[in-house]
């Protein structure tokens, strides 16, 4: 790889840390998530919160929105990462890039809805109700493709054969936990209220803040690989050309 | 032994009513403590691991003790 | 016994049990919180439940871990031969426990009994459930590991198979020992 591809890997994995500082603040902040509504509230008072704060949901909803994007170049700096451990036909790599991808598109359609609920908060509270339901439905059922690529990304770190591993075993492991944890989010659609709810303490705190965090140290681990690498490539380069 | 365990659980509840709730607790945390240390090799395991798996044998039967009196 | 300061089986799958049983301990502290809260509801909820269902539930999974660890034991040639027999009796006593299980399900479902009644038994179906789950992954690891060891396998590795595969089925029973007194004994 060129210099200039490890620039972009390097500022790809980064671009993760500025999504998550913008949408902790326009997401989380602003509109209003965290900590979250309560799962039990009703269509009126929903409503009246969408009136009573619709010009801040809107920049809240109407930043963050696009700036999930920025989870689509980091997805591929892993891939690329990735695909040098892997190496060969290996799948795996690719299987983490799509669920990337996808997660992107999940999380976007979420806050679409929340947005547009914010767009015309006049409107019937039935409608403004529905709207906030199908985006935490959409944001919180569509983990299977970002347990995938969790999950892939472990398993090609532990393929990692070099001397000096980057990631330990344990931490490889509690990521496949983290990322099958979400499966309980499957109960969600049944509970309207209570710790098992969209705003409970099990399908709300553990499966945002555990992988996030999770994904964070991955990501300084992986943006400290990239040296590695590097390394690696002048060594084939001089051993080539001497 | 596994018997002896067992029996004890089937003793527990022909009881009746009339279980006092220390010994439950009492034998739900040897019975943990015999599949942890025992099955699960736990008592072999470094002691980072033991210290873990003690914490929470204690931090379980501890809610379900202390749970009770908050009541 | 072997020897000192090892995990048996694949050091990496500790994490997830690790990660588990906290898990579930959240779930055991969030029910017991609530019950604190709220005894004589629970304990009206509790009375409708079958506590044979769980004796012998627990019997079942008791013995499977006892098997589970005979293989073990087999692998690591304290016992002659026989890990597969034991694979395979761990295996059925676990579909024993779903089979119970299930029986009790459909009683209390016909009973008109459900997840939505309650907060008791919002608790207990999900935590059942949860572990329902559980137990049919761990027979699927014990199957793999079964299917895995068939022909020309190194012993060590044999042995790390068997290990793995055990230790997160002796999770799965260590689970259904505090599930019991908490959703069924407690008075």
């Amino acid at each position: 790889m060129t210099r200039q591809n490890y620039f972009w890997i390097r500022a790809s994995l980064l671009s993760l840390f500025v999504f998550f500082a913008i949408s902790l603040f326009f997401w989380g902040i602003l509109a209003y998530n965290i900590p979250p509504l309560d799962g039990s509230i009703s269509a009126a008072d929903l409503a009246q919160h969408f009136r009573d704060h619709a010009a801040r949901l809107r920049i809240g909803y109407g930043v963050a929105l696009p700036m999930y994007a920025l989870m689509l170049p980091w997805s591929v700096a892993v891939f690329a990462l990735m695909r040098r451990i892997e190496g060969g036909d290996g799948i795996l790599s690719y299987i983490q890039l799509g669920g990337g991808i996808l997660t992107v598109v999940v999380m976007s359609m979420g806050n679409a809805f929340w947005l547009t609920a914010a767009f015309r908060p006049e409107t019937d509270p039935a409608i403004i109700q529905m709207l906030y339901d199908a985006g935490w439905l959409t944001v919180d059922l569509f983990f299977g493709v970002t347990t995938l690529q969790y999950c892939a990304l472990a398993l090609v770190l532990l393929q990692d054969r070099a001397p000096k591993k980057l990631a330990p075993k344990w931490f490889l492991w509690l990521g496949f936990w983290l990322s099958i944890e979400f499966m309980l989010e499957i109960i969600m659609p049944h509970f309207r209220s209570g710790p098992f709810s969209w705003s409970g303490l099990f399908n709300y705190w553990l499966p945002f803040f555990g992988p996030i965090t999770w994904v964070t140290v991955m990501t300084i681990i992986l943006y400290r690989s990239v040296h590695r690498f590097e390394e690696e490539d002048r060594a084939a380069l001089a051993a080539s050309s001497s | 032994m596994f018997t002896g365990v067992s029996l004890f659980t089937t003793h527990t509840t022909w009881l009746g009513a009339g279980v006092i709730y220390a010994l439950i607790c009492s034998l739900t945390y040897l019975k943990c403590r015999f599949v942890i240390m025992i099955f699960m090799e736990i008592q072999e395991a470094p002691a980072g691991w033991r210290v873990f798996f003690e914490l929470w044998m204690i931090g379980v039967t501890g809610m379900i003790v202390f749970l009770k009196f908050a009541a | 016994m072997r020897a000192t300061g090892r995990l048996p089986g694949e050091e990496g799958l500790w994490s997830f049990i690790a990660a588990d049983m906290m898990l579930f301990a959240l779930l055991f502290g969030s029910f017991l919180s609530q019950r604190a809260a709220a005894p004589s509801q629970f304990a009206e909820a509790q009375a409708l439940l079958v506590p044979t269902f769980a004796i012998i539930n627990t019997i079942f999974l008791l013995t499977s871990s006892l098997f589970a660890a005979l293989a073990v034991q087999a692998e690591r040639g304290s016992r002659p031969g026989g890990t597969r027999l034991y694979l395979i009796l761990t295996i059925g006593l676990g579909a024993a426990f779903l089979a119970a299980k299930l029986a009790e399900y459909y009683h209390e479902i016909s009973a008109g009994v459900s997840p939505a009644s309650n907060t008791f038994f919002m608790f207990y179906f999900v935590i059942t459930g949860l572990h329902f789950t559980h137990v049919v992954v761990g027979m699927g690891i014990l199957a793999f590991v079964g299917f895995r060891m068939r022909g020309e396998v190194p012993p060590e590795r044999r042995q790390y198979l068997v290990e793995s595969g055990a230790s997160f089925w002796h999770m799965v029973d260590l689970l259904w020992l505090v599930i019991l007194p908490i959703f069924y004994l407690l008075p």
